[in-house]
């Protein structure tokens, strides 16, 4: 019984066998975030007693025979989903000692399935950022290589999964922010389609772009958690009234004959040779299972990253407007004024990278700007969705890279925005037209884990899991283990 | 399209924002974010003229409930995350002499 390695469905195996307890596995897991922790940082706020209180919950159900597929399983939650009574900072010094007073619809489902919650994961403040580097409360270490960033917004969710620190996480992705953190940490991602998950209690950033996911081991764990994620949510209005298919049912359906999009604009821009060869090699292998590799043209995925960041800052603007200092969050000390309390509260409590966002998004509402940057770049966006729905006229799946380079070196980018912003250029485009993508591991390149990105139609995240899991059969990237938390 | 901020819009912007405007970092602001206007200034290449916005990515209405009363809010749980808040009531500066 090797835990360290072991994904969700081996570990139910285990739990269901009797092979360990709920709690003892439980407690393996808090045993590991005490030793490996302190370097990696992936927690803010740990949930001990009410992960024990639940795993002794957890099983009196297995010993009923009444366990669902996540039953006694421990997990972690991104601290962007409110969890009653728990603190939820959103990675920032606004929200630092913020106590949710309700749970996250996705998170309350997670809890029904029986999953154990270990604790609230570090991220980049309100979800900004692609190298976990903006949160208040420090940034997470790779373990594939402490000096390297674990990738963003949700780093501190990949990182304590590829850790081993828990058996999967939630994270949230707004233009790329489980993809890219899963390729550099060596995981399985999956961003559903836009409304395939209630986002009721996520912290908004985007609200036309957020979406949450799951960050796993593997593809069958991916599937698995999605069964229990997704569903329409009467308390989100922009939550798909649509059915949830059985996930896992799908994963071993043959692949042959199955149409892959292959974009050359994703090899034509700053890809890193190394990877773009593995991304070559890993085509090879689906096509080696009986896929038919078909180019495609995405032509407006060149002006994603321009529509992004008008759209993303003018939302988050908006979204962020609540924070006052006076109904909760940060306040300043001695306000003169009202007006001195909204600003000081709020000049104090975000950080350089949301203020700049926020000003980004002002800027681009504004009166006599409004048309030039939010309107046409909501235009810009039609054309990419349109690029995406005549693409999947002719493919099933596009395929590409997940990131133009492996993990950087922590500060490496700290001081150019928009270099930073360069990291998503591969995944943004999905977010902007709301379909569903991955990303899974497809290689080493100098011993830095990549990643492989599946982008599919709308609704249709089973033959992306189904893909992700037969390529998966065929490899055994998604197995390696991060050398700094053995 | 092709805007660079000054800083009689950077203090304008702020206000709007209610974000402190910063003289002695202004520049280093400013800099900030022309960087990424220029980014932005891509989308001036793409002819949009015909194209309508895209406002929800699938294109689909908003669920709608039926006007019925499905919770109470707790407000004595929401006021415990009020930074000063007593017999009901959020305390903040005196706004009228």
């Amino acid at each position: 019984m090797n835990l360290r390695s072991a994904t969700i469905a081996e570990l139910r195996a285990f739990l269901d066998r009797g092979d360990i307890s709920a709690v003892e596995l439980t407690d393996y897991y808090l045993d590991r975030i005490d030793r490996f922790d302190k370097s990696l940082n992936t927690y803010i706020t740990r949930t001990a007693d009410t992960a024990r209180a639940s795993a002794i919950a957890a099983d009196k159900v297995i010993a009923q025979g009444k366990a669902t597929s996540l039953t006694g399983i421990p997990i972690a939650e991104k601290d962007l989903f409110c969890i009653e009574g728990t603190r939820t900072t959103a990675g920032s010094k606004m929200l630092a000692n913020f106590k949710a007073p309700y749970t996250a619809t996705v998170s309350t489902k997670l809890a029904n399935a029986g999953a154990i919650t270990l604790g609230k994961t570090n991220m980049d403040e309100f979800a900004m950022g692609s190298s976990n580097e903006n949160s208040y409360f420090g940034p997470v270490r790779n373990p594939w290589d402490l000096n390297r960033v674990p990738g963003g917004s949700s780093g501190g969710s990949a990182a304590a999964v590829a850790a081993g620190l828990c058996a999967a996480s939630t994270g949230t992705d707004t233009g790329g922010s489980i993809r890219q953190p899963a390729a550099l940490c060596g995981l399985t991602g999956l961003k559903p389609t836009y409304g395939r998950i209630s986002r009721w209690g996520m912290i908004a950033f985007a609200s036309s772009l957020d979406q949450a996911g799951p960050m796993t081991r593997s593809a069958e764990d991916a599937a698995i958690m999605l069964e229990h994620m997704a569903g329409y949510d009467p308390q989100d209005s922009t939550a798909l009234a649509e059915p949830v298919p059985a996930y896992t049912s799908a994963l071993n359906n043959d692949i042959k004959g199955l149409r892959i999009g292959v974009c050359q604009a994703f090899f034509d821009t700053d890809l890193d040779a190394e990877v773009a060869a593995k991304t070559r090699e890993a085509l090879r292998v689906l096509e080696s299972l009986g896929a038919k590799l078909i180019d495609i043209a995405l032509p407006h995925m060149a002006y994603s990253l321009g529509a992004y960041y008008v759209i993303a800052p003018a939302e988050c603007s908006a979204n962020l407007a609540r924070f006052d200092g006076i109904r909760y969050g940060y306040r300043c000390e001695n306000p003169e004024d009202l007006q001195d309390l909204y600003t000081r509260s709020r000049g104090e409590g975000f950080g350089q990278e949301v203020k700049k966002r926020i000003l980004v998004g002002t800027f681009a509402l504004s009166a006599g700007y409004y048309d030039a940057f939010y309107g046409r770049a909501q235009r810009v966006r039609r054309l990419i969705k349109q690029d995406f729905v005549e693409a999947f006229n002719q493919v099933d799946v596009i395929v590409g890279p997940t990131t133009p380079t492996p993990a950087f070196g922590i500060g490496a980018k700290a001081e150019s925005g928009v270099d930073m912003y360069l990291q998503d250029i591969f995944t943004i485009s999905a977010s902007l037209a709301g379909v569903p993508a991955m990303s899974i591991p497809a290689g080493l390149v100098a011993d830095l884990p990549i990643g492989l990105q599946l982008i599919g139609n709308y609704l249709d995240e089973a033959t992306l899991l189904n893909l992700a899991h037969q390529f998966q059969q065929a490899t055994d990237w998604h197995t390696l283990i991060a050398p700094e938390a053995p | 399209m092709s805007t660079h901020l000054d800083e009689k819009t950077l203090r304008d912007m702020s206000v709007l924002a209610a974000l402190p405007y910063e003289p002695n970092q202004s520049m280093e602001t400013l800099a900030a974010l022309n960087e990424v206007l220029e980014l932005v200034s891509a989308l001036e290449a793409v002819e949009v003229d015909n194209v309508p916005p895209l406002a929800h990515p699938l294109e689909r209405f908003q669920s709608l409930t039926p006007d019925q009363v499905t919770e109470t809010v707790d407000s004595e749980a929401l006021s415990q995350n009020a930074p000063n808040f007593e017999d009901g009531l959020y305390f903040v500066p005196r706004v009228i002499e």
